[in-house]
């Protein structure tokens, strides 16, 4: 939304990376559609409706492939930065975005890191207190980022919330146990949902075996918002619906799709759990 | 939500809708449909002298979009249109029994959508 809302304002087009609708793998030479006209690339970092990783490499490729033309590179983290180590020296994107709330934190908040050579270049995209250094009548000057990027009151608490939700990962979060740990989790339910069919797995399943943490799927014969439903009254939650991207669910020909994500609190018996429950919902409707 | 309604109610007039036929010299008709969900609900009927003589429906979705478009048009028959045009998503929650939140509500409203449509269609013709 926020590129078809530049692009009306611009006069830029818009171009998009392929998926393969078969193999559910982001067509790595989407790196081809840059060129010396491209100005921006932005990239999910971990798909938060197939459970895309990039593979070693790719994103990097894609990211040096973007400079070498004077692009600027966004990644939305949102879903992979409660479930993995990330470094924005190593990957050097200009900008990088998630939430709080996918991350053991309140709702409302988030960060948006820009590069710091980009900061002075960068106008505040909203206007209000705390954010001017000096003002008059006709002009005014503006305080060094982050500050001019926080008009106004900030949500006090939220903030607070997150930052002990960081110090949280800082002190008892080993990523790589975590990655394993979803991994084998994906992996036990493909098995066991591969073990129903009505369902059809939307993702990759090797990648989501290997590294995954999240697993979509439909169950023919039963909207998703009802197999939500079901599972919400054994106290499973899901979500369901097309997870923000329409037009990705209109390519595969689903109008939606149920998503079970995992966590460091979830473990083999939940998973089991869910695959008895969903065998009942598919057996009763 | 009631524990009970994908297992009784509701299932009932999913798996057996009523008024889900073709009616012949129907005098409205209208369809509404979700993109978001993929929900999709048309509905037909008679009015003669101001009253529903028959209704029917065709649609898609999810057993709360479908059922309630059953339990709708079972409601409708042989009520005023001046009376329908007045239901509102309280009287449809007290039909279908449920308390739902915002997302689910869109499921539940569309076939009164859809009925509104039609009748003011109607009623601007008329």
């Amino acid at each position: 939304l926020p590129w078809q809302r530049v692009v009306k304002r611009s006069g830029a087009s818009l171009k998009f990376i392929k998926v393969d609708t078969e193999t559910f793998l982001f067509d790595h030479a989407g790196k081809d559609l840059i060129n010396e006209k491209t100005k921006l690339v932005s990239l999910v970092h971990t798909s938060n409706v197939i459970g895309h990783v990039w593979k070693e490499g790719q994103l990097e490729s894609i990211i040096q492939k973007a400079h070498s033309v004077g692009a600027k590179v966004l990644l939305d983290c949102a879903q992979s930065i409660p479930h993995q180590k990330f470094d924005v020296q190593k990957l050097k994107p200009d900008f990088v975005a998630f939430s709080a709330h996918k991350m053991l934190g309140p709702t409302g908040v988030g960060v948006l890191y820009i590069k710091k050579d980009l900061h002075d270049l960068i106008e505040p995209y909203q206007l209000g207190g705390s954010m001017v250094h000096d003002a008059s009548f006709n002009e005014s000057v503006w305080i060094e980022a982050p500050g001019k990027f926080e008009a106004g009151t900030p949500p006090i608490a939220q903030t607070i919330c997150f930052g002990t939700a960081i110090d949280f990962f800082e002190n008892n979060v080993d990523f790589n146990a975590l990655q394993k740990h979803e991994a084998k989790l994906c992996s036990g339910m493909i098995d066991g949902l591969d073990s129903i069919k009505q369902v059809s797995i939307i993702g990759n399943k090797e990648m989501l075996k290997e590294s995954g943490h999240l697993i979509a799927f439909t169950v023919d014969g039963i909207h998703s918002h009802d197999v939500a439903a079901m599972l919400a009254m054994e106290n499973i939650a899901v979500r369901a619906g097309h997870h923000c991207v329409q037009p990705f669910a209109k390519l595969i020909g689903i109008d939606s799709s149920v998503r079970a994500s995992f966590y460091m609190y979830n473990n083999m018996e939940d998973v089991n759990t869910f695959i008895r429950v969903l065998k009942e919902i598919v057996k009763g409707f | 939500m009631n524990n009970q309604f994908y297992k009784n109610f509701l299932m009932d007039h999913f798996k057996n809708p009523r008024n889900k036929k073709k009616i012949n010299n129907c005098n409205f008709s209208s369809g509404k449909d979700n993109p978001a969900c993929g929900d999709k609900i048309s509905i037909e009927g008679i009015i003669e002298d101001g009253i529903i003589k028959d209704i029917s429906f065709d649609g898609s979705g999810c057993v709360i979009s479908q059922a309630t478009a059953s339990i709708l048009t079972e409601e409708c028959i042989g009520k005023p249109v001046t009376e329908l045009i007045k239901l509102t998503k309280d009287d449809i929650l007290k039909m279908i029994r449920l308390e739902l939140g915002p997302n689910r509500l869109r499921c539940a409203l569309i076939s009164l959508e859809s009925l509104h449509k039609g009748l003011q269609d109607y009623l601007k013709k008329n």
